[in-house]
């Protein structure tokens, strides 16, 4: 029962949202099924949350190494809690800053995601420049005839790409056109057409119960 | 005064020019027909050819009117913006419909406004337009199903009637649709699929029973995965498996779920610490039920601890920041980076790699597997993804449905092929002069591209 109820369950709600997309009459359906899902993404984010507090509560109880990590995470998570959450209560805490339901820039818990998380976000998308400058390092060594290949190809790419390239040599901008439009989209496309047939195949074996991982292997 | 007269006079001069500039060509070719994904029966849907004024700045978008006649009168229903050109009106009602469609360009109307003929909005059983994709459907599930049932065994007796009754089901349903829009929409060559459905399913059944044991290709990243989970045994170190950064809906997550399933399985066979730090609170639910099963079926419930999978952070580089920091700090000597990733992908393989970890990476966003390709030791490249869950588990229904996939490929390939030639030859006979000076143009359309 433990087992075939889910699978009972996936495999309804599987007909039925692919009816939805051949059925005009089932666009009800569909629509419910839509406002089902942020309910339940609600209970998942407690769970998460309460796995979240435990993790790292856990991990400063301990004192492992790092644990200052663990307590800068808990006590963020404790300051934006609050301050997103009183002002709604007692709307008058934060009163000599603003109206904070009204005025963005009052707002306590913005001004702190808008000017401590976005910057650290940025901060972590812009270190990708030196990964990719790492990873590009690795992977151009000319060892053997693929890889003598993939620099070649990528050298063309990176001079076609910059204006310098075409004021040495102009035809460069075509090559690395031609190369990005016909050799790469031909080996993508070829990729992706693998992608949907497996994706449709693990949908169909999902509904079927026949691939079961994700509620276990066992009988 | 006298020397600024010119100039005052080009200033109106161009003033007047800007003032005067006229209104809009109308846009052309208003059509309307039946909106065919619609059950209620009331939305038509308008379509025309733009406008040429659109080049022109200032030009805003489409006036709709709708009318009762041809005549008219006219009633404005809607401004849209020029693209796309179309328009659902869900107001249609259930009776005739005439409309009429003016261009605006800074706010002024076109004078020629160009009317559409008539149209009735009619209630739909089914979404005409997906007609083709029934006809794919059938097709695709017809490979997959055979060989997943048949797999491992002989073809049992009740097999054949089912698998016909699946061919007589599809036909049942394409009958159900009212098949008129589709024999006037120009797709009525596919009609022809209807009768060949059972027989099809029928030629099917030899290529079941012909065939012998399933191979099953080996693919270096799975093979890998013992190896990679003894490495951390024996090194005393723990195994780290980031599921990906989207949603449970999305087919490459239940896919990295389906891996890691096994994986946890050898890890607590191996008695190796294995953490699964989540993005999605719900894929978060999911992947702690899978390894705490995992842990139950190798027989080691006790080494399961809810602290190594649990959940971080919904911010993409937020996780990332912290998957970073937990393969610097507790240096993992296997990372596992299987399902869908974004920008973060190369943070994390990187910072792997640097961390002297043997990496597995597998997902199917093209755009990412450069990344893993470069910074990981083995990367499962689209398709293998899913595949790798049928070859961890050894059961003969998931090598089928590998084996129904592949035909599937098989027969996109030889459609391929067959209408690409079929075009050629097409284009040889109807048109042989245009036919060779495009062959003769070859060369220079090659290395002109994007002029």
């Amino acid at each position: 029962m433990k087992r075939s109820l889910p699978l009972a369950i996936a495999l309804v709600m599987g007909l039925l949202m692919i009816g939805t997309y051949y059925f005009p009459w089932m666009d009800g359906f569909y629509r419910l099924v839509l406002l089902w899902s942020p309910v339940i993404a609600g209970f998942a984010f407690f769970l998460g949350i309460l796995s979240f507090l435990m993790h790292h509560i856990f991990k400063v109880r301990r004192k492992v190494p790092g644990w200052g990590y663990n307590l800068t995470a808990i006590l963020s998570f404790a300051v934006m809690l609050l301050v997103g959450l009183l002002p709604e209560i007692y709307p008058r805490l934060f009163g000599f800053l603003g109206d904070q339901q009204a005025d963005p820039d009052a707002s306590v818990f913005k001004w702190l995601f808008g000017n401590v998380l976005v910057p650290m976000e940025a901060t972590m998308f812009a270190l990708l420049a030196f990964y990719i400058a790492s990873a590009s390092f690795r992977a151009f060594r000319a060892r053997n005839l693929e890889a003598t290949l993939l620099l070649a190809a990528a050298i063309l790419i990176m001079i076609g790409r910059v204006p310098l390239g075409e004021w040495i040599f102009p035809p460069f901008t075509d090559i690395q056109q031609w190369i990005m439009e016909f050799p790469n989209t031909a080996a993508k496309r070829a990729i992706m057409i693998g992608v949907g047939l497996g994706m449709a195949a693990t949908a169909l074996k999902l509904m079927l119960g026949i691939e079961r991982a994700w509620i276990g292997r066992g009988d | 005064m006298s020397r600024y007269l010119p100039a005052l006079f080009l200033v109106l001069l161009l003033a007047g020019s800007a003032t005067a500039q006229g209104a809009p060509a109308p846009p052309q070719e208003v059509t309307v027909e039946d909106y065919g994904y619609d059950w209620g029966g009331t939305t038509l849907q308008v379509e025309w050819r733009g406008s040429p004024a659109e080049q022109e700045e200032g030009f805003t978008g489409y006036r709709i009117y709708r009318g009762d006649t041809a005549e008219g009168p006219w009633e404005a229903i809607a401004d849209v913006a020029p693209k796309p050109a179309l328009f659902l009106d869900t107001e249609a009602g259930t009776e005739a419909r005439f409309y009429r469609i003016s261009a605006l360009l800074n706010g002024q109307e076109s004078d020629g406004i160009v009317t559409s003929g008539s149209a009735l909005a009619t209630p739909n059983r089914f979404k005409t337009g997906r007609f083709n994709s029934v006809i794919f459907v059938f097709l695709f599930t017809s490979l997959i199903l055979g060989w997943i049932w048949t797999a491992g065994r002989k073809i049992p007796g009740g097999f054949l009637l089912g698998y016909i009754g699946y061919g007589a089901v599809f036909t049942g349903v394409l009958l159900f649709t009212d098949l008129t829009p589709i024999w006037d929409s120009g797709a009525s060559v596919l009609l022809a699929f209807i009768p060949l459905l059972i027989p099809f399913i029928a030629l099917l059944i030899p290529l079941f029973k012909s065939r012998g044991d399933i191979y099953v290709r080996p693919i270096p990243a799975i093979q890998a995965v013992e190896e990679a989970i003894g490495r951390a045994t024996e090194m005393g170190k723990p195994i780290l498996f980031v599921p990906g950064i989207s949603t449970i809906e999305d087919v490459a997550t239940l896919a990295a779920l389906n891996i890691l399933s096994p994986v946890a399985e050898k890890a607590a066979q191996y008695d190796s610490k294995l953490i699964v730090p989540n993005y999605d609170p719900i894929v978060f639910t999911v992947t702690q039920e899978v390894v705490k099963e995992a842990y139950l079926k190798a027989g080691r419930p006790d080494a399961y601890s809810d602290d190594n999978v649990f959940y971080l952070s919904a911010r993409q580089f937020a996780y990332a920041a912290a998957v970073n920091g937990m393969m610097v700090r507790e240096k993992p000597a296997t990372n596992f980076f299987l399902g869908m990733f974004y920008a973060e992908s190369l943070l994390l393989a990187e910072t792997g790699n640097m961390t002297g970890a043997i990496q597995i990476a597998g997902t199917d966003a093209v755009t990412q597997l450069p990344f893993f390709i470069v910074a990981c030791d083995y990367t499962l490249i689209g398709e293998e993804l899913y595949a790798a869950g049928a070859y961890m588990g050894g059961d003969p229904k998931l090598t089928g449905g590998l084996k129904g996939q592949d035909w599937n490929k098989a027969l996109g390939i030889i459609c391929i092929l067959v209408l690409t030639g079929w075009f050629v030859f097409y284009g040889v006979f109807t048109d042989p002069a245009g036919w060779s000076n495009w062959i003769r143009e070859l060369p220079s359309t090659l290395f002109e591209v994007g002029k």
